[in-house]
């Protein structure tokens, strides 16, 4: 019996700590149930049933996912979207006024203002048409007038235009978030794209040269590398998605060791020492074979003598930890730094290839926290280390 | 010291040094083409299974299986019956759809699927319960071995498990954990499968000492088992509640999400459920012949004990030293797989959430979290009585079966499920299994029987109440079905090799644009 | 060697634009963006793959569950049969292994190929 009842208590207790601790996390909306009214929530509610739709931007498609809960927020008999070039949704228990929204519209446009239309002049005389007044309100983004907001009911009253005003304006906010998300997506993939376009010149010249040069002493060998070569550009060339697996990225980076090996002979030794867990994990795109050809550029390169490059890949539990070594002429902390703070669009500054676009994306993807880390000092070589989350659901 | 307790702490303090060292000394290196093949290739079904089963067959599939058979007889069979047949549900309904979803933890998946971080909250608290069960019992296990076979503390034996486990889940990012489970798995397979063999070749050939005491005739047990949650039952009911528990229960060890991430895809994690499935099945065939050898040569033995005692029992001199010392060396490395598998999951399913003090990184949260839940479990080893093993763990089992269970399946099968129907379900499931056990460990028997609660069965009646809620609070609040469930479905349902063109890689598509 | 090393990462960004407006999300962000209603050509795809599977659940689950409840039956069945005692044992212990192992390999051959076969109507499709 006692022991029974112990466990009980000490699961109750656990499960109070688990549930205690795991309270931590960052804030949520969970205190929104300290509001006094009923009716806030429910705007709330409404309000973010649009927002998911608002956030992909103005388009046909999200307007008309969108209307409807604007139209409840609102309270109105109809209302309609619309952009320059014409109606993008409409949702109304009526659909006979939905060719006089452009025209309403156009006005906006033009004066950037919202105004009022009302009595008979709106009127379409069709039986069981309530509609005598209209608030047509823009959507900017940027100060540009986007779109417009137009609302139609019986009358227009003075609280009516204020609430279409405010939520035209809330509407503005959501807009001007997605064209904030899509500018840094557009940034993001600009920068994969200008990494892309920095891969090829020296590499490129210095593989081909290479094949070149076994083609008549060992053709098997060209051949070999020849197919190594395709493999390598076929992964840091290919178009669409800023994400691949950690296992191409290792494969990619194999066949430019490959290459880079048949450059430099024996005196380029590499080590690669790999957790299998971690394979399958996300990473972005081209984020290890710029630190790797960082490595070989100071750590034999630049020597002129031999040198070892090793890259270690650790499970360590909810992350993934990379380093990638050298034992070559390390550099002054200073100028890694200066590295590190290259704009990552000035292309290949003073030998330090796309570590700063690495770096940036990084921090762009998973926060802050997650950029470079480079450890370094004139003769002691360079050791740089990245830690790429499992999954990246903050 | 006799040579019994020399030979088993030599194997104990093998496995456990062992697999430390192993853990930080086996990394892959490689420098040719070809090696790189070996080094850099994704951990394999084979591989993943026996890492799976590893961790599955915890102390209670090495020792206290074998004790309850040879205590109980016919009706205990069922468990080994069910303990696979948990796998097989695993296999039908979450393996696959989980690995895709490319979560991480069951908190991670809560999150992800339904967006909710209340839903979060309480899946991480259930999650935490179970790990700590898990935990409590392999290190009271460990005690409970160690002071059989050496004469030491209790305390000693959960002391230097914890230490170990730390230490491998740790340090171990360094090379394979899998590589490692597998390995613990197949030692622990050779070294029970052997000890079996001789032990039962001695009883066929004659070899063995008589039976210490006549194998007690019908009628009551000597030895009365504590029943909690239906475990050691051997009534139908009983039976049915840890067959419901194992069946549905499997798929909620937290430690079981994890391994599947190892696997690089949906197919291959499928497979590997089927390859540890294989194995299991293999394994599970041991403690009934454990349980036969104790019902004729160690009747009345305490259940945890019995496997331990019976080489001793049946070989007295050398041979059976060296027998009890391996199983004891076989028993340590199932508390080792097992602890540290629970305590990865465990790290990973709370680092998120641990206090951010000043600039702790996650992996020093995630080191923290590790660290804090060993010395958690190890001082709850202390103050809880000790119970046999398998009342914990079939506990763990009925609780998952009632809690994660349903979030699972609806999660992955079922559009409709919604943040508020999974959070009422949780409750529900969690506080029912918790009002059972503590009415039959503190309400007075007579109470109990008068209104008919199934206090001592709790899985195959709250699982499904547990479901229904689910199902019906969600229908009941289609407002709080979370946005996007095509897209999560596809990601979990469609397989890789087709949809990693639109839905895994990219995070653009085009026409997406405001312009 | 690394002892001398120093360590150095990227100065503090000042707050301005593309990298401070908060970590981008890779997997899942736009699935999170995306208001339900998917009503695109994978929409069909989607349900008769997940039909499909659900199916074949629900037959090896009943498989399971015939199983389990055989084995529940079986020892008062046997005392009926006069098999006795240990034929019982070894009847639970022997049957039920081999039954899942090819229940197991059964499932996952059929949903191997419902998934081949979904991906190659899809592409055929497509």
């Amino acid at each position: 019996m006692w022991s029974t009842s112990a466990w009980v208590l000490l699961c109750a207790l656990s499960t109070f700590l688990g549930f205690v601790i795991s309270r931590r996390r960052p804030a949520s909306p969970r205190h929104l149930a300290g509001l006094p009214d009923e009716a806030t929530f429910a705007t709330l509610h409404i309000a973010a049933l649009a927002a998911p739709s608002l956030r992909a931007g103005l388009t046909r498609d999200s307007a008309r996912k969108a209307i409807r809960h604007l139209r409840t927020l609102l309270g109105v008999s109809a209302i309609a979207v619309t952009d320059a070039d014409g109606v993008l949704a409409w949702d109304g228990t009526v659909g006979c006024h939905r060719d006089h929204a452009p025209e309403h519209a156009r006005t906006v446009f033009s004066s950037g203002r919202p105004y009022v239309v009302a009595g008979e002049a709106i009127a379409c005389g069709r039986p069981g048409c309530v509609i005598r007044g209209a608030a047509v309100v823009p959507l900017t983004v940027d100060g540009r007038v986007v779109g417009a907001l137009a609302a139609y009911d019986a009358e227009v009253s003075a609280g009516l235009v204020r609430t279409v005003t405010e939520v035209a304006r809330w509407v503005s906010g959501q807009l001007e978030l997605a064209e904030l998300d899509s500018s840094r997506r557009r940034a993001m993939e600009a920068e994969t794209r200008a990494l892309r376009a920095q891969i090829s010149p020296h590499f490129v010249y210095n593989s081909l040269t290479t094949i070149a040069s076994f083609v008549r002493t060992d053709p098997e060998r060209a051949r070999e590398l020849l197919m190594d070569f395709a493999d390598f550009t076929r992964h840091a060339l290919r178009r669409g998605g800023d994400f691949t697996t950690l296992a191409d990225e290792l494969r990619c980076v194999d066949r430019y060791l490959l290459l880079e090996r048949a450059r430099f002979g024996e005196r380029l030794r590499f080590t690669v020492r790999v957790a299998p867990e971690v394979l399958p994990v996300p990473v972005p795109f081209l984020c290890l074979q710029p630190l790797v050809e960082n490595a070989i550029k100071h750590g034999i390169a630049a020597t002129g003598g031999s040198g070892e490059v090793r890259v270690v890949v650790r499970d360590a539990g909810p992350e993934a930890h990379i380093s990638v070594e050298d034992d070559g002429l390390g550099m002054d902390p200073g100028r890694a730094r200066r590295l590190l703070d290259d704009d990552p669009g000035q292309g290949r500054g003073e030998g330090g290839i796309g570590l700063a676009n690495v770096d940036v994306r990084l921090r762009q993807i998973y926060g802050e926290g997650y950029g470079l880390v480079v450890e370094t000092a004139l003769g002691a070589g360079t050791k740089i280390r990245l830690r790429v989350p499992k999954l990246p659901t903050r | 010291m006799t040579t019994a307790v020399v030979a088993s702490l030599l194997g104990v303090a093998v496995v456990l040094l062992g697999s430390a060292a192993m853990s930080v000394v086996r990394p892959r290196r490689y420098a040719t083409t070809l090696d790189f093949y070996v080094a850099a290739r994704a951990v394999g079904p084979w591989r993943n299974g026996a890492a799976i089963s590893s961790e599955y067959t915890s102390a209670v599939s090495c020792l206290s299986l074998a004790g309850l058979i040879a205590l109980h007889g016919v009706p205990m069979l069922w468990y080994s019956v069910g303990a696979t047949g948990g796998y097989v549900v695993v296999l039908i309904l979450v393996v696959a759809p989980l690995r895709r979803s490319g979560t991480y933890t069951l908190s991670d998946f809560a999150q992800w699927r339904l967006g909710s971080p209340l839903v979060r909250r309480l899946v991480t608290g259930i999650v935490t319960v179970i790990g700590m069960i898990y935990l409590v019992a392999q290190l009271q296990a460990a005690g409970v071995v160690l002071r059989l076979v050496t004469g030491l503390p209790p305390w000693a034996g959960g002391v230097a498990t914890a230490v170990a486990a730390v230490a491998v889940a740790l340090t171990a990012g360094m090379g394979s954990v899998t590589g490692l489970q597998a390995l613990q798995f197949w030692l622990k397979l050779l070294i029970f499968a052997g000890c079996a063999l001789v032990l039962w070749s001695a009883w066929r050939w004659g070899m063995a000492a008589p039976p210490a005491a006549p194998a007690p005739s019908a009628g009551p047990h000597p030895v009365r088992e504590h029943v909690l949650a239906g475990t050691g039952d051997p009534s139908p009911l009983g039976v049915l509640s840890v067959l419901v528990s194992c069946a549905l229960g499997a798929m909620g060890l937290p430690h079981v999400i994890v391994r599947v991430y190892a696997s690089p895809d949906g197919r291959s994690a499928r497979r590997s459920v089927v390859a540890a499935l294989a194995m299991l099945v293999a394994f599970y065939l041991l403690p009934p012949v454990y349980g036969v050898l104790g019902r004729v040569f160690a009747p009345g033995v305490p259940a945890d004990a019995m496997v331990l005692v019976l080489p001793a029992r049946m070989l007295p001199g050398p041979v059976g030293d060296a027998l009890t010392g391996l199983l004891a060396a076989g028993a340590f490395a199932a508390f080792l797989a097992t602890s540290c598998g629970v305590l990865v999951a465990l790290g990973a399913t709370l680092s998120p959430g641990t206090p951010r003090i000043a600039r702790i990184t996650r992996i020093g949260r995630f080191r923290g979290s590790v660290a804090g839940a060993a010395l958690t479990a190890l001082l709850l080893s202390w103050a809880a009585p000790h119970g046999s093993v398998i009342l914990l763990v079939m506990l763990g089992f009925g609780l998952s079966a009632a809690t994660l269970c349903p979030v699972l399946v609806l999660g992955i099968w079922w559009r409709g499920l919604s943040a508020r129907g999974a959070a009422a379900g949780l409750v529900v499931g969690a506080g029912l299994i918790a009002a059972l056990v503590a009415v039959e460990g503190l309400a007075p028997a007579a109470l109990v029987a008068r209104l008919g609660l199934p206090v001592r069965y709790p899985a195959p009646f709250v699982a499904p109440v547990a479901f229904l809620v689910m199902v019906a609070v969600s229908l009941a609040t289609p407002g709080s079905v979370p946005p996007g469930v095509s897209r999560k479905l596809a990601r979990m349902h469609i397989p890789e090799d087709l949809g990693e063109a639109g839905i895994d890689r990219s995070s653009h598509r085009p026409g997406r644009s405001s312009r | 060697m690394s002892g001398r090393r120093v360590t150095v990462t990227r100065n503090p960004v000042p707050a301005a634009g593309a990298g401070t407006a908060g970590p981008l999300r890779p997997l899942g962000a736009v699935a999170d963006a995306e208001p339900d209603g998917w009503a695109e050509p994978g929409e069909l795809h989607l349900r008769s793959i997940v039909a499909g599977q659900l199916s074949l659940a629900g037959r090896t689950l009943a498989a399971v569950a015939g199983i389990l409840l055989g084995v529940a039956v079986l020892p008062s069945l046997g005392e009926y049969a006069g098999i006795g005692a240990p034929g019982v044992w070894l009847v639970l212990c022997l049957v039920p292994p081999p039954l899942w192992a090819l229940l197991a390999v059964t499932h996952l051959r059929r949903a191997e190929r419902i998934e081949r076969e979904s991906v190659r109507a899809a592409r055929d499709g497509g």
